[in-house]
C-alpha cells in the first residue's frame, strides 16, 4: 500500500467516548481481527485501507471502479486528549460516530459529539454515520434500536448496529460513509449538477442546495 | 461563513513524553502518506475532475470555514516541538577532540524496551498484555514476563522437562528437542494446556522466542519438537538457553509453570541423551536486570579546576576513557561495525556529541578512545550526567544497541526533573566513585543496558 497508485485519498475519523470500540471497529474494518483486550489510544492514530469504489448513478448505471486509498483516523475518547482529537476533526471529510449499545451513557453522550463535529468539522453539516458497537454482547444491552433510530433520524444520519468482535455491519457501515462522501464530492465539483429530488439521506434539507449550484456556493 | 481567530497554539503540556512521543510519531505517518499522496501524478486534464482527484475539493470547502489555518498536524507538530529555551546548566561544554569527528547522525530516539508492549502483533496463543507503547522494537506480553516480576498466577511450580542439546556444527544450528514434561502443575482447576518456549538468552528479542505447540489437557505433555537456532559455535559459551513450560490461556494472560535454564558454556556436548530437569519458579527477575547488549569497559576521571597545581587546569575536566566492549549482542548476533557516542547532559548547547571511530566486525571491539570535556564546576557533577552509547553500522544506517549513563541518578538536574538521570546503582557508584577521589582513574565495566529512558532533544 505504500506505493501511490490508488485515485483518491479520503479520510474518516472514528470518534465516540472512551471504550465504545472505536479502534476495535477500524481494526476490524482493515485486519478483520479483533482484540478483545482493551488498550487505551494514545491522542491520534490513524490505519489505512485500499478499496474499489463503484458508483451508482441516478440512473441505476454502475460506474467505474475508482481505487480509494482510505485514511481512517482513530481518535482517543478520554477526556485529557480532547483538545488533541477535536483539533483533527477539520481534517476528516467523513466520521464514524460510535457508541457502546451495552453503555447508556456512550449513547447519551452522541449529541455532544454531534455538537462538537458541528462546531469543529470542516463544515456545519459533515458527512456522520452512526454506529451502535458491540451488538454481540446482546444480555448486556442498556440502549433499545428505538431509541437510536429516533435519534439518527434527528440528525438525518445513516444508524448501524455493529460489532468489532464478530464483523457484523463493519463493512457496510464504513461502505455507506465512504459512497456519501463521493457523491458529496461530485456535488461539489460538478458543474452541473441538477438536484434530482433524491432523497438525501445525509443531513437535514439545506435551503442552498435547491440552488443553481457555482462551485463558489456549494454548500457541501 | 464564520470568522475563526487566528490560531493559538494547542496546550499539550499536560501530556507525558511517552504520549508526545507517541502522538509525533503518527504525524510522521501522516507526513509520509501526505508527501506519497502529493507525488502522485495526474495525467487527468478535466479540472473538475482534478480537483476531486487532488482533495482540493474538499480544502476549498474546509477554507470557507476555517480560513487560512494550518494543517492540524503541522499544528500539532509544532507544539510537541516547541522548546522552551532556558539557560540550563551553569557550565558552557566544550568538547576537546582527542580524534577526529566525521559528523554525526541525527540521534533517532530510543524507546524504552522494558516496560512498553506493542497492540498489533497479536501471538497465537493471545499471551499479550495491555499496555501503552512507545518503542523502537515492539514486545509482546510473553516477552514483558522476561522483564517483569510481574503475577504469573499462583501456581506452585512442579515438574520436570525432558530435553536435549545437539549443535549442528554444519548447519550452525543449535537444536533444542525438547521430548516431554511430566508431572507439571495445573493452571486451572483441572487442567493445563501445556507449552514450552524458549530464549536464547541475553537475547530477549522476538527472535530468539520460539515455542512448541500447545498440548491440551495434560500435565505430561509429549512433544517431540526441535527448537532450532541459528548460531555461531564461537557464540555458544556467552549464552544460556531458557526453556520455560506455560499454560496457554485464551481469554487472558497465559500462565507460567515453571522454567530451566542451561548455560551453554558449561553444556557438555557430547551428550547428546536427552535429561531430565527440575522445573525451577522464576527466580532470575527483576525489574532492573533488563536485557543488556554486551558490557562496556571504561575508565573515568573528573579534574578539579586547579588541581593540577599552577591554576591548571582552568575548568573542570572530565575524561571519559572508552576502552572497549565486550560481547556485543546485535538483533541477528555476530560480529557487527559498531561506534561509541558520548554525550554530556544537559545538551543545552547540542554540541556536547563526540563519537569513537568505528571499528569494523566484531563482538569485542577496542575502541581505546578518550572523550574530554572541559568548562565544570565541581558542583556540577552532580547535576550532569554522562551517557554513552553503543551503535551498530549496517549499510548506511546507524541504531542504538544500548548504552550507559552515569551520573548521580537523583532523576533531577538543578532543580528539574529530568527522565535521563536514570542511572543504575552500578552506574552511580562509578560516578561518584569520580567525583569523591579527583584526579583519579575509576575503571568501570558496566553492562550495556536497552533500556535508557527516552530524552527529547
Amino acid at each position: 500500500m505504500s506505493d501511490g497508485d490508488y485515485d483518491y485519498l479520503i479520510k474518516f475519523l472514528a470518534l465516540g467516548d472512551s471504550g465504545v470500540g472505536k479502534t476495535s471497529f477500524l481494526y476490524q474494518y482493515t485486519d478483520a481481527k479483533f482484540n478483545s483486550k482493551f488498550i487505551t489510544t494514545v491522542g491520534i492514530d490513524f490505519r489505512e485501507k485500499r478499496v474499489v469504489y463503484k458508483s451508482t448513478g441516478s440512473d441505476g448505471s454502475s460506474g467505474k471502479g475508482q481505487k480509494i486509498h482510505m485514511q481512517l483516523w482513530d481518535t482517543a475518547g478520554q477526556e485529557r486528549f480532547r483538545s488533541l482529537t477535536t483539533a483533527f476533526f477539520r481534517d476528516a471529510m467523513g466520521f464514524l460516530l460510535l457508541f457502546d449499545l451495552t453503555n447508556e451513557q456512550s449513547f447519551l453522550n452522541v449529541r455532544n459529539w454531534m455538537s462538537q463535529l458541528q462546531v469543529h468539522a470542516y463544515c456545519e453539516s459533515p458527512d456522520v454515520v452512526l454506529c451502535g458497537n458491540k451488538c454481540d454482547l446482546t444480555d448486556q444491552r442498556a440502549v433499545t434500536e428505538d431509541e437510536v433510530r429516533e435519534l439518527a433520524e434527528k440528525y438525518g444520519i445513516p444508524y448501524f448496529e455493529t460489532s468489532a468482535a464478530n464483523g457484523q455491519n463493519v463493512n457496510q457501515a464504513v461502505d455507506v460513509l465512504l459512497d456519501l462522501i463521493m457523491k458529496r464530492m461530485e456535488r461539489c465539483v460538478d458543474k452541473s449538477w441538477i438536484p434530482d429530488g433524491t432523497v438525501r439521506v445525509n443531513g437535514p434539507t439545506n435551503p442552498d442546495l435547491s440552488e443553481a449550484p457555482e462551485r463558489s456556493k456549494c454548500a457541501c | 461563513m464564520e470568522k475563526e481567530p487566528a490560531d493559538s497554539p494547542l496546550d499539550l503540556s499536560h501530556l507525558t513524553e511517552e504520549e508526545q512521543s507517541s502522538i509525533l510519531k503518527v504525524l510522521q505517518r501522516d507526513l509520509e502518506l501526505q508527501r506519497l499522496d502529493e507525488g502522485r501524478v495526474r495525467s487527468e486534464t478535466d479540472p473538475a475532475r482534478l480537483r476531486s482527484l487532488t482533495g482540493v475539493w474538499f480544502d476549498e470547502e474546509r477554507s470557507k470555514r476555517h480560513r487560512n489555518r494550518a494543517s492540524v498536524c503541522t499544528l500539532v507538530h509544532a507544539t510537541l516541538r516547541h522548546r522552551k529555551t532556558k539557560s540550563r546548566g551553569k557550565f558552557s561544554v566544550n568538547a576537546i577532540l582527542v580524534l577526529p569527528i566525521s559528523g554525526y547522525d541525527v540521534f533517532k530516539s530510543y524507546g524504552c524496551v522494558c516496560v512498553c508492549v506493542c497492540v498489533c502483533a497479536q501471538e497465537d496463543y493471545g499471551d499479550y498484555d495491555s499496555l501503552s507503547s512507545s518503542l523502537t522494537e515492539p514486545l509482546t506480553g510473553s516477552m514483558m514476563s522476561l522483564f517483569s516480576s510481574g503475577d504469573f498466577g499462583l501456581v506452585e511450580v512442579r515438574g520436570r522437562i525432558l530435553f536435549s542439546l545437539v549443535y549442528d556444527t554444519q548447519k550452525e544450528e543449535l537444536q533444542v528437542k525438547v521430548n516431554r514434561c511430566e508431572d507439571i502443575a495445573l493452571a486451572r482447576k483441572n487442567r493445563s494446556d501445556p507449552y514450552v518456549k524458549s530464549y536464547l538468552l541475553p537475547d530477549k528479542s522476538s527472535q530468539s522466542k520460539k515455542k512448541t505447540s500447545v498440548k491440551k489437557k495434560t500435565v505430561n505433555p509429549v512433544y517431540d519438537q526441535t527448537l532450532r537456532y541459528k548460531v555461531r559455535k564461537g557464540e555458544l559459551p556467552s549464552r544460556t538457553l531458557n526453556l520455560s513450560v506455560w499454560h496457554a490461556e485464551p481469554l487472558g494472560r497465559n500462565v507460567f509453570l515453571g522454567e530451566v535454564e542451561a548455560a551453554l558454556g558449561l553444556w557438555d556436548w557430547s551428550c547428546t541423551q536427552p535429561l531430565w530437569q527440575d522445573l525451577q519458579p522464576r527466580v532470575h527477575l527483576n525489574p532492573d536486570s533488563i536485557s543488556s547488549r554486551g558490557t562496556i569497559v571504561l575508565s573515568i576521571k573528573f579534574i578539579p579546576d586547579g588541581y593540577e597545581g599552577g591554576g591548571l587546569p582552568l575548568t573542570g575536566e572530565l575524561h571519559i576513557w572508552l576502552r572497549e566492549a565486550h560481547g556485543l549482542l546485535s538483533n541477528k548476533g555476530g560480529a557487527i561495525d559498531s561506534f561509541v557516542r558520548s554525550f554530556i547532559l544537559p545538551d543545552a548547547s547540542r554540541q556536547s556529541g563526540q563519537k569513537t571511530r568505528m571499528t569494523k566486525r566484531s563482538i569485542s571491539p577496542t575502541y581505546n578512545h578518550t572523550m574530554v570535556y572541559d568548562g565544570f564546576h565541581t558542583s556540577d557533577m552532580r547535576e550532569a550526567c554522562a551517557e554513552l552509547t553503543v551503535w551498530q553500522r549496517e549499510g548506511l544506517k546507524s541504531h542504538v544497541l544500548g548504552g550507559i549513563r552515569l551520573s548521580c541518578g537523583t532523576g533531577q538536574s538543578y532543580g528539574e526533573d529530568v527522565s535521563w538521570m536514570d542511572s543504575t546503582v552500578e552506574e552511580v557508584a562509578v560516578w561518584t566513585s569520580m567525583i569523591t577521589n579527583p584526579n583519579h582513574w575509576i575503571d568501570a565495566t558496566l553492562p550495556i543496558r536497552t533500556n535508557l529512558t527516552h530524552r527529547s532533544e
